[in-house]
């Protein structure tokens, strides 16, 4: 490679006035000085120039510096040489030519012998230090680094000399080379940025590492960078909020996603009640809501989340898992993308929004390390639960009637059941279930990071360990992670590589669910007198109920284990300061393994073949893929127009496979070793599951600032994937944005008020392939054991569609960015309209069976649309800086709204469905996802105990009909988000996140389950089933009659949620005194947090039913050496 | 420019091809003569499966809707509910919604296979005649199926032939087709199977009768819709349909042709066989291969099941069926008295393996000819005599010159295709007003008409 072709593409104007351009190539490499002569062999006629400086530099390793005018002025060379010295050689070589050289640190700087360079020596000479120029060019020139606040190296700025016009600008990582002396001032200035003096104080720094601050602070912080290209926010025209590792850290250190979603009011987390706080279920997250139908009826074939943002890591897509269990002080920056303009970079896969991960990259500079250690307590929080104790559970039976009935033939019976638990209650038995499977868990995790490096090979490492122990016994998640990066610079070329690996191993809690705890009443005891845990809690009176501690006597399996290896290769050649080329490719595998085993003396088995006792199930599963791509892309500033453009294409591949076989039959006491298996589960197949799928896309990206002021961007992206179908295997998304800086306006700019003030709109298509895999060709498969006399047979496993359109979703936002009074007050507030438009859903149930297309035929249906909005807004009512006293508070809120359309009667069997199974949920036209559908309730009738009813048409009804069924409220809150406040006083820093929801409806299932609706069960009740229950005429009541065992869905038991959590406090100190540097130490941070700890609630129901949720204390230790 | 360095639009597309794993496509199957075959076979399978001819159709739900046996209550399998017609029942629901639901999944595949089947002709996969053979089993499937259909789920034709009865479905895309009268639905099977009889034409079962031997072409033929089966099945249609100068021609016509190919099975094979053919399969013009006969067998009819499970008749009114004759050859044979105190059912008993009509789930018999032949015919002595030519290969004796030949028929429908779910039909064609109830014997009217699924009035 020709390291010496100086180019005129790297010439970019530095000063308004004509210059002399010096343009300098910069010829960094001298790695490979060991073992490379010192003498140098050449002979040639002819010659030019620059190739003999390639040709040393081969042979020495030698690096050569010039400027391109230099070279240019020399014709032609003649040298002979033999194994001749490097010294000797160059002083041959340059006797006879205008230049002369100084060797520095191996490299070879040339430059003009005095008297001879008329561009330079034309400079004004009034200045002092012109006259010494002379003396400067003797001396190697001066190296340095020009980077933005973020650490981001700056390209093209400009560097001069101060007084002279000598300068330079700055080559793609930064970097620039000038020759300047000791006294001198550099100026530095770049687009954007507020212009620095530095003063050359010594000669002996190896590398000038300036750094400069941005001319807005607002804009300072804000690259986006959207994983495929990274923008300038000021020039940006979509929705894309940036946070920082730091950020991030700041709120919480459980993960990034959690710390993201109380950071960010459009990133919402979907809450889970059945799981709570379990570790290894993975949390659901939504942006801008949903985009597509998501019930188990249509949605049983697909196999992920379709209403789940696409998550990139360090440019590549990845999965949820990764990035929750992602190491939290490995992370550079999230960034989220929302609408339109942003995603659509991201074309099919894009419309539930995207979420950029980027990871923290080497650094040169010599080696640091450091070591952060986080702990964490969780706590369970049963705060919610509001259940009996045994002296009322034992009131509640007998009024209830039911258990205790004096009359019939069985009195007797009864008396003596009630009286002998009448007299356990009175011996003082009232056990306390829920403790049972609970515990604080101390979950941990250790972090090592290294990185450093010099300018042209830098490293980063980290290792990761973690435990994490949930609240209920035995559940448990073990994480580790290691990876290494390596950049690598050679002249133009940057290579970066990141090798990652990770491993997962989650236990599931041998206790099963927690409801069984929640459900045991309290007037049994524990255990057996002779303190052995029994079968039964009652086995003289009532065998049916079991000891829910039995089980846990014989610990199952339910274990999951994951590897995943993946390497992430980037190029970026930077033809010029316009033109850089960038390809990359990732390789990634992972293996997961799931292992569940049931002991033959779990109670499930009482009533099963002695050789069918005990299951064991494995599955194993793997996955491949290769994802590539190649990217061009061109900025350029004329004058008042800043133009920039981007046109990549990508490809990927991935493969899952999955097996499984489930065995039965154990001897009591194994340990679930599948050996010991009687045999295959009868009549069971092995499961099976493959799937590979491809997609290429195109991208064009293109835009426009005007002055800074006007901005344009536009978006096309062609997206090829194999699950589109034979038919319609490219998908065209296009969108565009326009912006406009008002505050850069010259009757703005004037103002001091209006620091920042833009507005923006953009629209545009995006789609959603997380829609699994259906093809629009039919496809067959074996009838598999059911031959006939002709042999096997196959049969349409799917119909084809042809003519399916895939589901794409069209969204315009609105958004406006401020800051006012130097940026006190700042913020931004969004609109958005999204419609989905034609809706792709499963046909079953919605067309006619006869049809005979089976579960796997896809149709078009009707639409949805979401509209909202989304408003952070940041106020710092005390910045002093000399005093380092900064309090911010921060106030953001979101709302949406869906509504189906279109749809008309095509998803009524699924209505029918719902009104059958008890939903809550229907599909009609103006109506949202979210509206709740029950019968309206006019309460308890104080004479009779039974629920009024109201009918469609007003009128009252002791009759319930599902005819009357009509909305009643809906589950999205009216507004709901997060309430920040900051701190920090010198060192010291406090954090606040309060978490608040106002105007949702939800279904109470603890009043539905444990108040009411109770049927004949024996467990474990509400406490308002015994005091909130209508008991004799005349009771104004909440509930209906406590004889009544049914209920049915009405509007009593849908409430308003609102709520405030204390989602977050952090206190932390950071410190880099002085006494940390006799300890070898850089810097030292502790921060403690505290999480989920307070919540205040308008409505009283169980939350976290299989598993509860948690309060969280921790502290988190870094030290950087 | 970057787009060719990824690839052309061609090669991105052959990229994107990805050919689902664990599956065929349509193109892998009917470019490969035995994938091809087995798509038809498929159909075949589909037909015995359980849900249609191999258990509901034929030998469970639909003979309990003929008041076959007792219908006892177990909690498991609801048989009370379709022998006391209650359609409506939510269990009676899923039952019908099933069969409905495979009934029209399997004509969606006979039209698919019928539409691809082209492309396989086409390119030579299958010869031109080959693929006319599976073309006209395929249109014949579809038309039987629908018959089907439209008999459980169509009024009683005499009664509403105008009114709606089913859809009918002749092309694979998804489209919804309008639910048409029983007059409609029947010129519409007839239109298939006049053309699937076209296409049948070269059937080697014409020529050389059923060959036991496992070429896909020839051999089985009474294993598929062969010719016969398909004119048999014309003349049941017609019956149907009322058309009874058409009903006794078509009948004539197959048995002119080929009941050389379907001799009655002689006495030997039967009442002194070690292994008797109970299902007298040599005169079986087409019976599906059941792959579960005998596990169904085990599960429905076994003396050795607890009674609440097990599929008996009242044996006073089994006694009724065959007037208590021990002399007739389908009664002592295949209704024994063994552990339980009353006889059951040994049609579908397992018989030794090497015979061949093992597994067979008879559909189409020759004697139904004869009861069409009997019933269409206006002179009594001709009708009367059509009946005793198989009375006399039953162990009956000749019917006497007073004898009703309606009465008769009814008689012998019942002792004639027990498990065979043709009874109900006979009813219900019949629009008989009160047929004997199956737990006391007492008259009972019947409910004919089986409500379209909800699955299918619904969406609608």
């Amino acid at each position: 490679m020709n390291f010496l072709t100086c180019s005129d593409d790297l010439a970019v104007p530095i000063h308004r006035r004509k210059l002399v351009i010096l343009c300098l190539t910069i010829c960094l490499l001298h790695l490979c000085a060991a073992g490379i002569s010192q003498t140098v062999t050449i002979s040639v006629k002819n010659y030019r120039i620059d190739s003999i400086f390639s040709e040393v530099k081969k042979q020495t390793g030698y690096v050569f510096f010039c400027s391109s005018d230099i070279i240019n002025d020399v014709g032609p060379v003649a040298i002979d040489a033999r194994n001749m010295d490097l010294n000797k050689f160059l002083n041959k070589l340059f006797s006879d030519l205008p230049l002369k050289y100084t060797i520095r640190n191996k490299t070879i700087i040339v430059s003009k012998k005095a008297g001879t360079t008329p561009g330079v020596s034309d400079a004004p000479s009034k200045d002092p230090a012109a006259k010494t120029q002379d003396l400067t060019v003797e001396r190697p020139p001066i190296l340095g680094l020009v980077r933005g606040r973020d650490g981001r190296p700056l390209v093209g700025a400009s560097v001069l000399v101060k007084g002279t016009k000598r300068g330079a600008s700055t080559d793609p990582g930064g970097r620039f080379m000038i020759e300047a002396t000791t006294g001198q001032i550099l100026v530095v200035s770049y687009i954007g940025y507020k212009t620095a003096q530095v003063f050359i104080a010594s000669r002996t720094v190896d590398l000038l590492d300036i750094v400069l601050n941005a001319e807005d602070e607002h804009i300072e912080e804000v690259v986006i960078n959207t994983g495929i290209i990274k923008r300038d926010k000021a020039s940006f025209t979509g929705a894309a909020t940036v946070y920082t590792g730091a950020q991030l850290k700041a709120v919480g250190n459980r993960n990034v996603l959690e710390s993201l979603r109380s950071l960010d009011p459009a990133f919402i987390k979907v809450e889970n009640n059945l799981q709570g706080s379990n570790p290894n279920i993975m949390p659901t997250f939504e942006i801008r809501g949903q985009t597509t139908i998501n019930t188990n009826t249509l949605n049983g074939q697909f196999s992920q989340d379709p209403n789940q943002p696409l998550f990139i890591l360090d440019g590549f897509e990845t999965t949820l898992q990764i990035i929750h269990d992602l190491d939290m002080n490995r992370v550079a920056s999230i960034t989220i993308l929302k609408d339109a303009a942003s995603t659509a970079l991201y074309g099919a896969k894009a419309a539930n929004g995207v979420v950029v991960v980027e990871t923290k990259r080497a650094v040169p500079g010599r080696l640091q390390m450091s070591y952060t250690a986080d702990m964490t307590f969780e706590i369970p929080d049963l705060h919610s639960y509001n259940l009996m104790n045994a002296a009322e559970q034992l009131q509640y039976e007998r009024l209830h009637g039911y258990f205790y009935d004096t009359a019939g033939p069985a009195q007797w019976r009864n008396e003596e059941k009630y009286n002998h638990r009448l007299a356990e209650v009175k011996r003082g038995v009232n056990t306390y279930w829920l403790n049972e499977p609970l515990r604080t868990g101390l979950s941990h995790r250790h972090s090592l990071q290294f990185a450093g490096g010099n300018s042209d090979l830098m490293f980063n490492a980290s290792l990761s360990l973690g435990r994490q122990l949930g609240v209920m016994k035995g559940s448990d998640r073990r994480t580790w992670s290691g990876n290494i990066g390596i950049s690598y610079r050679k002249g133009r070329l940057n290579l970066y590589n990141t090798l990652s690996l990770s491993g997962v191993k989650s236990d599931e809690s041998p206790y099963g669910s927690f409801s069984d705890f929640a459900a045991a009443i309290p007037y049994y005891r524990k255990t057996l007198p002779d303190g052995t845990v029994g079968k039964y809690l009652d086995g003289e009176f009532d065998p049916s109920i079991m000891n829910p501690l039995y089980n846990v006597s014989f610990p199952g399996i339910n274990e999951a284990k994951s590897f995943s290896f993946f390497d992430n290769l980037d190029a970026i050649y930077t033809v010029s300061a316009r033109v850089r080329l960038q390809a990359g490719v990732q390789v990634a595998k992972g293996y997961a393994k799931n292992v569940g085993f049931v002991p033959p003396e779990n109670t499930m088995f009482d009533n099963s073949d002695l050789q069918q006792q005990g299951s064991y199930t494995q599955n194993n599963q793997e996955n491949y893929s290769y994802r590539g791509y190649a990217m061009l892309s061109y900025g350029e500033m004329i004058g008042k127009h800043q133009l920039s453009g981007t046109v990549r294409g990508d490809l990927s591949e991935t493969t899952n496979e999955s097996r499984g076989f489930s065995a039965v039959g154990f001897p009591y006491g194994s340990d679930g070793n599948p050996i010991y298996a009687y045999s295959y589960t009868p009549f069971g197949t092995p499961s099976s599951s493959d799937g590979k799928s491809r997609s290429a896309g195109l991208l064009a990206s293109f835009n426009y600032a005007w002055d800074r002021r006007l901005l344009f961007d536009a978006v096309y992206r062609l997206d090829g994937a194999s699950v589109f179908g034979s038919d319609h295997v490219f998908k065209p998304f296009l969108s565009g944005g326009l912006g406009w800086n008002l505050h850069q306006e010259p009757f703005l700019k004037n103002m001091q008020f209006f620091s920042l003030l833009k507005l923006r709109v953009n629209a545009g298509y995006t789609g959603n392939e997380n829609l699994g895999q259906f093809s629009s060709i039919s496809t067959y498969a074996y009838q598999t054991g059911n031959n006939n006399i002709f042999g096997q047979g196959i049969t349409v496993s799917s119909l084809g569609n042809p003519t399916v359109d895939w589901q794409r979703t069209l969204q315009v936002s609105y958004g406006i960015d401020m800051g006012f009074w130097n940026n006190r007050v700042s913020g931004y507030m969004e609109y958005f309209d999204k419609k989905t438009d034609p809706l792709t859903i499963g046909a079953e149930g919605t067309l006619p069976s006869s049809v005979g297309t089976g579960k796997n035929y896809v149709i078009n249906a009707g639409y949805l649309s979401t509209k909202g909005w989304t408003m952070n807004i940041r106020v710092q009512p005390i910045n002093i800086p000399s005093k380092g006293i900064i309090w911010s508070i921060g106030i953001m809120g979101s709302h949406y709204k869906s509504l189906y359309g279109g749809l008309a009667e095509k998803l009524a069997k699924l209505n029918e469905d719902q009104t059958k199974n008890k939903g809550l949920l229907r599909f009609t036209d103006g109506y949202s996802p979210d509206d709740i559908w029950a019968v309206v309730s006019r309460g308890v009738d104080p004479a009779t105990g039974s629920e009024i009813f109201q009918k469609k048409d007003g009128t009252i009804s002791f009759d319930y009909s599902t005819d009357d069924i009509v909305k009643v409220g809906n589950s999205r809150p009216k507004i709901e988000g997060g309430i920040n406040t900051t701190f920090t006083y010198k060192n010291l820093s406090l954090n606040s996140t309060l978490r608040y929801r106002i105007g949702g409806y939800v279904f109470n299932s603890a009043l539905y389950d444990k108040v009411e609706n109770v049927g004949y069960a024996r467990e474990n009740l509400d406490k308002r089933a015994l005091y909130n229950r209508w008991k004799k005429p005349g009771d104004i009541a909440q509930f209906t009659d406590i004889k009544s065992t049914t209920a049915n869905l009405t509007s009593r038991f849908i409430q308003e949620d609102n709520h405030l959590i204390g989602e977050s406090f952090s206190l932390s100190w950071r410190t880099d005194a002085k006494w940390l540097h006799q300890l070898k130490l850089q810097s030292l941070s502790i921060t403690m947090y505290t999480n989920d700890i307070f919540r205040i609630e308008k409505i009283k129901t169980e939350r976290g039913i299989d598993y509860p949720y948690a309060r969280t204390a921790s502290l988190s230790i870094n030290v950087s050496f | 420019m970057l787009a060719s360095v990824f690839c052309s639009v061609a090669g991105c597309k052959k990229y994107l091809q990805v050919q689902p794993t664990g599956a065929y496509t349509e193109v892998q199957v009917f470019s490969n003569k035995t994938a091809a075959q087995q798509a038809l076979n498929g159909l075949y399978i589909d037909l015995a499966s359980n849900d249609l001819y191999g258990a509901a159709l034929t030998q469970t739900y639909i003979e309990l809707m003929a008041q076959r046996y007792r219908g006892l209550v177990d909690g498991v399998n609801f048989y009370e509910q379709y022998q006391q017609n209650n359609y409506n029942a939510a269990q009676a629901q899923e039952v019908f919604n099933t069969i409905w639901k495979s009934a029209y999944q399997t004509i969606m595949s006979a039209n698919l296979f019928l539409d691809k089947i082209e492309i396989s002709i086409k390119n030579h996969v299958v010869s031109e005649e080959q693929g006319q053979l599976m073309k006209g089993e395929a249109l014949s499937v579809r038309a039987l199926l629908h018959f089907d259909m439209m008999r459980l789920f169509g009024p009683v034709y005499s009664l509403g032939q105008n009114q709606p009865a089913v859809p009918y479905y002749t092309v694979a895309d998804g489209k919804t087709q309008p639910i048409l009268t029983s007059a409609e639905v029947v010129a519409k099977i007839l239109e298939d199977l006049n053309a699937a009889e076209s296409m049948l034409a070269d059937d080697v079962i014409i020529k050389s009768g059923i060959i036991n031997e496992p070429d896909f072409y020839t051999g089985h033929r009474n294993q598929r819709m062969n010719y016969f089966a398909v004119k048999a099945l014309k003349a049941r249609v017609y019956l149907w349909a009322n058309k009874t100068t058409e009903a006794h021609d078509a009948a004539l016509a197959t048995l002119n042709q080929g009941e050389q190919w379907f001799p009655w099975l002689p006495f030997k094979s039967i009442v002194t066989a070690s292994t008797p053919d109970r299902i007298f399969s040599t005169e079986l013009l087409f019976a599906l291969y059941n792959r579960n006969l005998y596990k169904n067998y085990a599960a429905f009819f076994s003396p050795s099941l607890t009674e609440t499970y097990l599929l008996a008749p009242d044996p006073a009114n089994l006694r009724n069926t065959f007037e208590g004759n021990e002399n007739d050859w389908r009664y002592p044979t295949t209704w024994r008295q063994t552990t339980k105190s009353y006889r059951t059912f040994f049609k579908y008993e397992d018989i030794s393996l090497s015979q061949p009509w093992g597994f067979l789930q008879p559909m189409i018999r020759k004697s139904e000819l004869y009861y069409i032949l009997a019933e269409t015919e206006p002179d009594a002595a001709i009708a009367r005599s059509y009946l005793d030519s198989v009375y006399s290969h039953r162990g009956l004796p000749a019917l006497a010159v007073n004898a009703s030949v309606p009465a008769e028929l009814l008689k012998e429908y019942g002792r004639e295709f027990y498990g065979e779910g043709q009874l109900f039909f006979y009813y219900k064609r019949t629009n008989t007003p009160f047929i004997p109830d199956a737990m006391t014997n007492t008259p009972r009217a019947p409910v004919y008409v089986v409500p379209l699924p909800l699955s299918e009035t619904t969406p609608r």
